[in-house]
């Protein structure tokens, strides 16, 4: 067994989920670029030195009709990848999670080179294509990567997981925005009704709180909204039960922009001190509940590990089956 | 008009900067600062021409301010760590994960790089 698969297979591996697949990869691949929507896009993961393994995800034209035919559409992706007489070599090949129709797995056979695997997920409708970049006769895509890979479809509630955030955001919710930065992860989501959700993890909590408290980071996040919107409260540092301090901040739409409809009339923010990762969780959003639901799922990184200890324990779950 | 004709800088691999071993080039002294951090002090030197127009008093010195990640990386600026190595502590000391250590240690090694407070011994062949 070759070193990727047996730290995927022991544990020192990490899920990466985004925009509705999840993979397992191992600590030291990370994501260098992350670009598109639900519809297609593409994620690349290297390790320091190299890239190792990219992903893209597309909907191929005419899904919804009755005489698609999924193979072909898989076959298409793996010509178009490797060409005509590599795709004639490649086998069917299952990935571990979920139903692929027709899955198809080409391995290089003289690296270095790419090792390809092309499935069609009946769940979300998308084609999707794994390329791990073989750079020695090692091939962990099909005994590491691909048993860990599952996809689910757009309107259920979706996990997101990137570096080291982690959150479950309601159905119907797509990603708007995303801010990466080194210490300072942020995800942004709306759905077509208006609400909006954002989520950020600072890393390190305690010496991020050394600069300022609790308050001062929720005032800070609501700092450029106040043009159109006026401070109604912020409850800060408040003791819980469960010696998590959090910090909540509401505000409302200023009268001059009653007429302003697509701005939501009310928004909260939320920030959290997560003292077992040290980690500093701050939610913002249209909906109070919402973000108190987030919330409980922030920090569970699908190792097993129980979520941070939640102040909101009265807060009711959104099913996991919920359209939104 | 001419250009004037300077040399071009050494492209280096990515495992030649991750194997590039960060040493401090001036002797400062560094003071405990708030919450772990530290204050380095560092004599101002005179630029060659600006000399000319503001004359430098005997002794200037100028001031940074090192929060304690900052200050990790600094105290292990002396050339015997590589820039792998360096983020490699900083992940485990802190708990972010490696490549936000990396990319983190990097930036920083970076801006004290311009500052003209650090450099690096790059080896020939990447391997450290």
């Amino acid at each position: 067994m070759n070193e990727t698969a047996a730290n995927v297979r022991s544990g020192t591996a990490r899920p990466v989920c985004w925009q509705g697949w999840r993979v397992r990869v191992p600590r030291r691949w990370n994501p260098v670029k992350l670009e598109g929507d639900a519809a297609a896009g593409y994620a690349l993961f290297a390790d320091p030195i190299r890239p190792r393994l990219g992903l893209r995800w597309q909907t191929p034209p005419g899904r919804a009709k009755a005489k698609f035919d999924p193979a072909a559409a898989v076959r298409a992706a793996l010509r178009g990848e490797v060409g005509q007489l590599a795709a004639d070599e490649a086998t069917a090949a299952a990935a571990g999670g979920g139903d692929w129709a027709s899955p198809v797995l080409y391995v290089e056979p003289d690296p270095p080179g790419r090792d390809v695997w092309v499935g069609f997920s009946p769940a979300s409708g998308r084609l999707l294509t794994v390329v791990y970049h073989v750079h020695r006769r090692e091939h962990p895509l099909a005994s590491a990567v691909l048993p860990t890979l599952a996809d689910e479809p757009a309107d259920r509630a979706s996990t997101w997981s990137v570096f080291d955030l982690t959150c479950v955001v309601p159905g119907g919710m797509a990603l708007t925005g995303q801010r990466l930065n080194a210490g300072d992860l942020a995800l942004s989501f709306a759905d077509r009704r208006g609400a909006e959700l954002t989520v950020r993890q600072i890393a390190v909590a305690h010496l991020a709180l050394r600069r300022q408290p609790l308050a001062r980071w929720v005032a800070d996040q609501q700092q450029p909204l106040l043009k159109h919107y006026r401070r109604v409260a912020v409850d800060g540092e408040l003791a819980t039960a469960t010696a998590t301090a959090t910090a909540v901040g509401r505000l409302a739409r200023r009268r001059r922009y009653a007429l302003a409809w697509h701005r939501p009339p009310t928004l909260a923010t939320l920030a959290i001190n997560d003292e077992r990762r040290d980690r500093l969780v701050i939610l913002h959003g249209t909906d109070e509940s919402m973000l108190r639901v987030v919330a409980e799922s922030v920090g569970t990184d699908g190792t097993g590990a129980p979520p941070i200890p939640s102040p909101f324990a009265g807060a009711a779950a959104f099913d996991a089956t919920d359209g939104g | 008009m001419m250009r004037r004709w300077r040399p071009r800088e050494p492209q280096l691999t990515r495992q030649q900067q991750l194997s590039a071993r960060p040493v401090r080039l001036v002797a400062g002294t560094m003071a405990d600062g708030d919450g772990g951090g530290g204050r380095l002090t560092v004599p101002l030197r005179q630029r060659r021409w600006a000399g000319w127009l503001l004359r430098l008093p005997a002794g200037a010195t100028k001031t940074f301010e090192l929060d304690p990640l900052g200050r990790f990386v600094w105290d292990r600026c002396d050339g015997s760590a590589t820039v792998q190595q360096i983020a490699r502590k900083l992940a485990k000391q802190y708990g972010v994960s490696d490549r936000e250590a990396q990319v983190s240690t990097e930036a920083f090694l970076a801006t004290l790089t311009r500052k003209g407070l650090v450099g690096a011994a790059v080896p020939r062949n990447g391997s450290g």
